[in-house]
């Protein structure tokens, strides 16, 4: 956990185009990255074909930032996302998340990493059908532990309002649009306080407009409460919005670059056109 | 996780797949129903049987003959019957433990009255054997010591021989014929219906013993001999006197085998006891083999729900899951859906045990322990059954089930 890490408690704008990110909010650069990959290697074996799908990344995270992964497809982002997120072993090389070496970690206490520590945002939404925001949203807290149950309500409804789904807590997935269902997904990944937010392609389907807005919460979190953002992107704009951005080409990363004019996605998102109705 | 928690989850879960939550039950909600409903009908069986058996009389002792002696060993030409009524009325005084001692003939008679006839039993016992079996009378009276000693033609009818001839019970004083022989009616028997087997149990005619042997048989065995023990807990002692008695006026050597058997109510009793609990358990055991096709049917439809929510699975693991958080997941499903199986199964049991008694003509009866048995069965049916897809589910790799297709 980072002590630096802004309070959850402390409530967000319930719109989440009202809040521009503050300078103060961003946080300095400390000393050890809060991930830290070394000769990173995934190798699929699926009968005689061999798929060398990470062939070797080493990479820092610095606690704070916004990092955008961009590359061709097949170039092996998902993987490393994945193995990011614990939900996948490296074939070979080093994990070390916010200075504890996850390779050393039983599949219980992976479990409890990607609880508390780690939020994802797929580009699928990975909603639980037939599940409301609501239940969808708490979910993360059931796993978690004891915790008395006004406070639960209190923090899922809070996740909603930050995401700019007040009153939607009853809604079933299948009755919320695409950039809606996306920000439940984003709810349910920040609801436990993650240090990490993993976010593989999360505007993938999504239209410009509603990806800007759910740019703009990934920002907003970022920015406001110090959690580290990765995302996986195909969108330059989308990539624009980082601090920095690495691009991948089969399985290695051949750039890696501060983004030189990030761009802030609420005021994007005032220039522009305005939704029809 | 808080149980509360799981229950929610569970709940919401089952709620979201009615159909095939309802489906996946429906097997122990069958199994449990059956269960309760055949241990019903065997202990109805059961009951039965025994009221039968005390409808024989209390403290019954019966001897019959053996029409022939095992090993053969018997000679006397002819002697088919072993029986006599000087054994019968020797016997009356084989121990202070005997109370009442009648012996007993019986012939298919056609009885006539009135024009109409109607093919029936007449049984010849001494006026005892009313005490012996417990016989009341809805009218009339008895036949006496009297008419026994003067083998008097008179006779108590069954309500059935008396609404055949007469069309009516108020026969007392009315006159009926055995072959050429008429008799004076003087009672009437209380009516005690069907016995469990189906006989008509008013379906006879009482005379003095010596009046059928004489009259209508006009032999000398017997068939039967009635005996009564002081109380019940003198019968073992009774029966044993008669037996040894019995053996000394047949002139049985030690070794030989007796050529009557003794028995008494409780030998019935157990007897019919042994055969309805070997029918409860043969009814028990079908049903229990339907309670774990059932179970069987939790198990198939847990698996195929596992496969089909590996996503979900997935998505769980995801986001912090532990593996005894799915595993409980789906073992709680599981136990829930055949607890609550159990439960409507009951209520199954319950209507069935009701509908077999009225078509069986039974009081079936619904003991507490066989639903608390069935009920706990049914849990532990869950918990088995659910146990492999529920370790399936939590073993899964959370990349492999977020990618499942
Ligand atoms: N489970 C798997 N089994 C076998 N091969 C796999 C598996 N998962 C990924 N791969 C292969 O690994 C390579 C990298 O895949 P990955 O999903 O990381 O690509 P990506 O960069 O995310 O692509 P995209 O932009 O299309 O999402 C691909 O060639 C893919 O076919
Ligand atoms: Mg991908």
């Amino acid at each position: 956990m980072t002590p630096a890490a802004p309070s959850f408690q402390a409530p967000l704008p319930a719109d989440a185009k009202a809040g521009a990110p503050t300078p103060n909010g961003q946080p300095k650069p400390s000393g050890s990255p809060l991930v830290r990959l070394r000769g990173l290697t995934k190798t699929y074996q699926t009968g005689d074909v061999v798929v060398r799908a990470l062939r070797g990344i080493d990479l820092d995270v610095p606690t704070g930032q916004l990092l955008a992964i961009m590359g061709a497809s097949g170039s092996g982002k998902s993987t490393l996302m994945n193995i990011m997120g614990c939900l996948d072993v490296p074939t070979s090389g080093q994990y070390w998340l916010n200075g504890q070496a996850v390779g050393k970690l039983s599949r219980d206490e992976l479990a409890g990493l990607r609880n508390r520590e780690l939020g994802f945002v797929f580009q699928g939404y990975n909603l639980l059908p037939g599940t409301s925001a609501y239940d969808n949203v708490e979910l993360p807290l059931l796993y978690a532990g004891r915790m008395a149950t006004p406070e639960r309500q209190q923090r899922v409804r809070a996740a909603l309002a930050a995401v700019g789904l007040a009153g939607r807590e009853a809604a079933l997935p299948h009755q919320l649009s695409g950039g809606q269902q996306q920000r439940v997904a984003i709810a349910r990944a920040l609801i436990n306080d993650p240090v990490l937010i993993l976010a593989d392609e999360p505007t993938g389907n999504l239209d410009t407009r509603t990806s800007v807005e759910v740019m703009a919460i990934l920002q907003r979190l970022n920015a406001e409460r110090g959690i580290t953002v990765v995302l996986v992107t195909h969108e330059k704009d989308i990539a624009g919005f980082a601090d920095r951005t690495i691009v991948f080409r089969d399985g290695r990363i051949v750039t890696d670059a501060p983004v030189p004019d990030k761009q802030i996605a609420t005021e994007v998102l005032a220039h522009l056109p305005p939704v029809e109705p | 996780m808080r149980l509360l928690d799981l229950l929610k989850i569970t709940a919401r879960s089952l709620r979201k797949n009615k159909l095939r939550s309802f489906l996946t039950t429906l097997g122990v909600i069958i199994g449990v129903g059956a269960v309760i409903a055949m241990l019903a009908i065997g202990n109805g069986t059961r009951q039965s049987i025994q009221e039968q058996i005390s409808s024989l009389g209390t403290n019954v002792i019966t001897v019959t003959p053996d029409a022939f002696a095992q090993g053969g060993v018997r000679q006397e030409a002819g002697s088919i019957a072993t029986l006599t009524q000087a054994d019968a009325d020797a016997l009356a005084g084989a121990s202070p433990a005997v109370r009442y001692v009648s012996p007993a003939v019986r012939a298919t008679v056609q009885a006539l009255a009135a024009g109409r006839n109607w093919r029936t039993n007449v049984f010849g016992a001494y006026p005892a054997y009313f005490n012996i079996r417990v016989l009341a009378l809805q009218a009339g009276t008895r036949y006496t010591e009297r008419d026994e000693r003067v083998a008097a033609k008179v006779c108590v009818v069954g309500a059935t021989v008396a609404r055949a001839l007469f069309g009516t019970t108020d026969v007392v004083g009315q006159h009926l014929r055995l072959g050429r022989i008429p008799f004076l009616i003087i009672g009437v028997l209380a009516e005690r219906g069907q016995s469990s087997t189906g006989q008509d149990q008013d379906d006879l005619i009482l005379a003095p013993f010596a009046t059928v042997q004489k009259r209508i048989l006009a032999g000398t065995f017997i068939r039967q001999i009635f005996l009564s023990a002081q109380s019940e807990a003198r019968i073992p002692e009774a029966a044993a006197s008669v037996s040894a008695m019995l053996r000394e006026r047949h002139r049985l050597a030690p070794g030989v085998a007796n050529d009557f058997t003794v028995r008494t109510q409780a030998d019935i009793g157990a007897t019919a006891t042994t055969t309805s609990r070997s029918l409860t358990v043969l009814l028990a055991s079908v049903a229990s083999i339907s309670l774990l096709v059932g179970g069987i049917g939790i198990m198939n439809i847990m698996l195929v729900s596992v496969t089909e929510r590996t996503r979900e699975i997935g998505i769980r693991l995801a986001i912090g899951a532990r593996s005894r958080d799915v595993l409980r997941q789906f073992l709680f499903e599981a136990v829930v859906l055949s607890i609550a199986g159990g439960l409507l199964g009951i209520g199954l049991g319950l209507g069935l045990a009701q509908l077999a008694g009225r078509a069986l003509n039974l009081t079936t009866t619904v003991s507490f322990p066989s639903v608390a048995l069935a009920f706990l069965f049914s849990s532990v049916v869950g918990v088995f059954f659910g146990w492999y897809p529920a370790r399936k589910a939590a073993r899964l790799n959370p990349i492999d089930a977020l990618h499942y297709e």
